[in-house]
C-alpha cells in the first residue's frame, strides 16, 4: 500500500478511508513536522502544529483538487499554521532547537554544538517571513517556484528574502566562530 | 573563540558587504584589497564558517516523534465520527449502532482478500434514511492485469456481499465496483 500514488489515496480519503488518509499522514509527516519544527524551534509547538496541519488537510480535502503537488499543499498549510502561531507569540518567546551534533570528539561535538546553536538562534530571530524562505530553501532543498506557490509570492521575492536570511544568518553566526 | 566582529572591520571594510558577498557567492567587490588584508580574510574565512555550519544545521536528520501519526489520527477519527453516519441494527433488546467508517473498513478488506486485487477503497452508499440498517457499498479498486477484470469484479461483490452482513449484521443492498488502475501484480 505504502508505494501507491497520492492521488489515489486522496481520493480515498476524500470518500471517507482514513486507512488512506493515514498512509498520507506517515508519508508526508516528517517533512510537515520538519518544517514546523524549525519555525517553532519547539518539540512541543511543532507536533501541535504537524497535528493542526494534517486536521485541516483532512477539512479541506473536498476542496482540494490536486492542481498541485499534495507536498506543496501540505507545505502551504504547515507554513501559514507556523506564521500564525509566530504572530501570536510575545517577541521575547523566540525558540530555538540545535540538532545533537553528529562528531565524535567531546571538545570538537561541544564546540560544533555551540556554533549549531549560534545558527539556530540567528535563525529564530529572523522576520518570519525570511525564516519561512529559508527553510523551504535550505533545509527542506524546494525550488524557487515552488516556494513561491507555497507562500503565495513571487520568485522574486523568494529569492531576495532568501538572501537577507542568508546575510543576517552567517553575519551573526560568524561571530562564534 | 568567538572572534569579535564589529560593523566595520578595522581596515574599513563593512562587515555586511562581506556577509552579503558569501551568503550570494558573489565575486568580491575589491578583489585586491580583500587577498591581502588579514581583517578581511579573517572575516571572510569566518563567514565562509558560518554559511557551512547553516549548510550542517539545514541537513542534520529530524526524528519525527513516534506517537505523532497515532496522536494525529486520533484527531482526525474523532472529527470523522462527528460526521459519519451510523448503522443501526435493532433487535428485541435494544438497539446496535455501526459507524459507516467500520462498516467501509469491514468491505475494505473483505475485497482485499481476493486475490487479484491490489488495493481498495471502500464507500458506503446512504440508503433510504428510514432504513438505518441498510447500506450500499462503493469499491474503488486497483487489480492486478489478469484475464477478466469482469470475472475479478464480480468475485470481489459476490465477497463483500457475503462478508459484510456477517461481520456487521447490515443488509447489502448493492455493491459498485469501481476499477481505478490496472497494475502488474509485484508479488505474482
Amino acid at each position: 500500500v505504502e508505494d501507491v500514488d497520492d492521488r489515489f489515496l486522496l481520493d480515498a480519503a476524500r470518500a471517507g478511508d482514513l486507512d488512506a488518509f493515514a498512509v498520507l499522514v506517515r508519508r508526508h509527516q516528517p517533512a510537515v513536522y520538519r518544517v514546523a519544527l524549525r519555525m517553532l524551534g519547539s518539540e512541543a509547538d511543532a507536533q501541535d502544529a504537524a497535528q493542526e496541519t494534517f486536521v485541516r488537510a483532512w477539512r479541506a480535502l473536498p476542496r482540494f483538487r490536486g492542481d498541485s503537488a499534495t507536498s506543496t499543499w501540505l507545505y502551504r498549510i504547515v507554513t501559514r499554521r507556523s506564521l500564525d502561531v509566530l504572530a501570536a507569540r510575545r517577541p521575547s518567546e523566540s525558540l530555538e532547537a540545535a540538532p545533537a551534533p553528529a562528531g565524535t570528539d567531546p571538545a570538537e561535538a561541544a564546540e560544533q554544538h555551540e556554533r549549531l546553536r549560534a545558527v539556530a538562534r540567528a535563525v529564530a530571530a529572523l522576520p518570519p517571513e525570511q525564516r519561512a524562505a529559508l527553510v523551504l530553501r535550505e533545509f527542506e532543498g524546494l525550488p524557487y517556484d515552488q516556494i513561491a506557490e507555497v507562500l503565495d509570492t513571487t520568485v522574486p521575492t523568494v529569492k531576495g528574502r532568501i538572501h537577507r536570511a542568508r546575510t543576517t544568518v552567517i553575519r551573526e553566526a560568524a561571530a562564534w566562530r | 573563540m568567538a572572534l569579535s566582529l564589529g560593523p566595520r572591520l578595522p581596515c574599513g571594510a563593512e562587515l555586511d558587504a562581506l556577509a552579503e558577498q558569501v551568503a550570494a557567492q558573489a565575486p568580491p567587490a575589491d578583489p585586491e584589497h580583500q587577498a591581502r588584508c588579514p581583517h578581511c580574510t579573517a572575516a571572510l574565512d569566518a563567514l565562509g564558517g558560518a554559511l557551512g555550519d547553516l549548510e550542517t544545521y539545514g541537513r542534520a536528520p529530524v526524528a519525527v516523534p513516534p506517537r505523532l501519526t497515532a496522536r494525529i489520527m486520533a484527531r482526525v477519527h474523532q472529527l470523522a465520527d462527528t460526521l459519519t453516519e451510523n448503522l443501526v441494527l435493532v433487535g428485541p433488546r435494544g438497539e446496535t449502532r455501526i459507524s459507516h467508517r467500520i462498516v467501509a473498513q469491514v468491505a475494505r478488506r473483505a475485497a482485499l482478500a481476493v486475490p487479484g486485487v491490489l488495493l481498495a477503497s471502500a464507500q458506503t452508499v446512504t440508503g433510504n434514511p428510514g432504513d438505518p440498517g441498510r447500506v450500499g457499498m462503493t469499491l474503488r479498486l486497483v487489480i492486478a492485469f489478469g484475464p477478466s477484470v469482469d470475472a475479478l469484479a464480480g468475485a470481489v461483490r459476490a465477497r463483500v456481499g457475503r462478508v459484510l452482513p456477517r461481520v456487521t449484521g447490515a443488509e447489502v443492498s448493492a455493491v459498485d465496483v469501481v476499477v481505478d488502475d490496472l497494475r502488474i501484480d509485484p508479488d505474482a
